[in-house]
């Protein structure tokens, strides 16, 4: 039994364990082997919120594309809601977008420097990054 | 201390004096691209090689010069007012050889750092909108700015960088290119353009940016989309 108990407690402490979402944590954010990519999150306590702008290409490769999402504080693993803008023109203010619906994703910090993302688009599409920060991060705590 | 009162007002004459600028005319650009001035101060243009006629773009400042066609060993010399952004120029050598010319803003306490890192955007353009990121360790402001592109029928999204001066910084607009969704890629980043950012305080600014290759410039006010600590903690009596 006292064995069953180490196990469990060895096993317990391998886990990672996943940091409250604060301001500190708030930047740029990729996974390292797919550069000139990436996500700039920013954790909102006023409004219990995280934003984040997705920054990447196209599935079909060469084009730009950018989403934005955002999701509830709360829980250890972030619920979001992707959105996908469409029809806009650059700094025109008679040709503003649509902001449609493009999937879910899931995002729980590791620490100040890891994080672990999901989403689940269009198509079928869905895909993991293991994301860690491009910048350092300031006033971040690891709580 | 009559020389007292006398020298510190030679001293502040002089700081306040204004400053010539000069900029060497290449056959296909202009050297230095990015000129800092001061309103009040003058540019010179020198040309080395080729015919030149300097002209300005259309501008915020309402800054308009057009210098005579200008051959190697000419030189011509404008002075620059305006109350803060960029006037970009062209030669008629070449539509795409441009410089700009950043007018200082009015004097400004507020200085850049990292009370500005949050999402800005104009509300007369919901929809697109910018990131700011001050990086303490390298004085270095980030702009991430989800746009479209000028034609209007597709995203776009620059990354920014470069140097904080006070409450403005005037940084170098890269378009990352040719990538593929979630998937390590080659990617190339050629230069966009350039964006000058004037910050009035951690809350709002303006923005001035232009696309030499697309011919293309603009402006816009951009507003502070959620508070963050640090700029509530100033705002607290």
């Amino acid at each position: 039994m006292r064995k069953i108990v180490l196990l469990i407690a060895l096993f317990g402490s391998w886990q990672v364990l996943a940091i409250d979402a604060h301001p500190g944590l708030n930047g740029p954010w990729h996974q390292a082997d797919r550069s000139g990519q990436g996500l700039v999150i920013h954790v909102i306590p006023d409004s219990n919120q995280v934003f984040l702008a997705w920054f990447t290409y196209q599935p079909s490769g060469g084009e730009q594309m950018w989403l934005t999402a955002h999701g509830a504080l709360g829980s250890d693993t972030i619920e979001l809601t992707i959105y996908q803008a469409t029809d806009g023109q650059l700094n025109n203010p008679d040709q503003l977008p649509t902001n449609n619906p493009w999937g879910t994703g899931q995002l729980t910090f590791n620490d100040c420097l890891s994080a672990d993302f999901s989403y689940s688009g269009p198509n079928g599409l869905s895909g993991t990054m293991d994301l860690t920060r491009v910048t350092a991060p300031i006033n971040c705590s690891e709580v | 201390m009559r020389c007292l009162t006398f020298c510190a007002g030679l001293l502040l004459s002089l700081a306040l004096a204004a400053e010539q600028h000069v900029i060497t005319v290449h056959a296909n650009r202009f050297e230095p691209a990015v000129v800092n001035v001061q309103s009040g101060d003058t540019v010179q243009w020198q040309v080395t090689a080729g015919t030149h006629q300097i002209s300005t773009l259309d501008n915020a400042q309402q800054v308009s010069i057009t210098s005579p066609f200008l051959s190697p060993g000419d030189q011509y010399t404008a002075t620059i007012t305006g109350s803060g952004g960029e006037v970009y120029y062209a030669s008629s050598l070449d539509p795409n050889m441009q410089g700009a010319l950043v007018v200082a803003a009015p004097s400004n306490p507020f200085v850049i750092d990292q009370r500005i890192n949050a999402g800005y955007h104009n509300p007369a353009t919901s929809g697109q909108g910018l990131l700011f990121e001050y990086v303490p360790d390298s004085g270095v402001l980030i702009a991430y700015w989800f746009t479209f592109n000028q034609a209007g029928d597709a995203q776009q999204w620059f990354i920014a960088t470069g140097p904080v001066n006070g409450h403005q910084a005037t940084l170098t607009v890269l378009e990352p290119q040719g990538g593929q969704f979630n998937t390590a890629s080659a990617i190339e980043q050629p230069q966009w353009g350039e964006l000058t950012v004037v910050f009035d305080s951690c809350y709002r600014g303006r923005a001035y940016y232009n696309a030499a290759g697309e011919q293309h410039s603009g402006e816009f006010p951009f507003e502070r989309l959620y508070l963050a600590a640090p700029c509530e903690q100033e705002a607290t009596p």
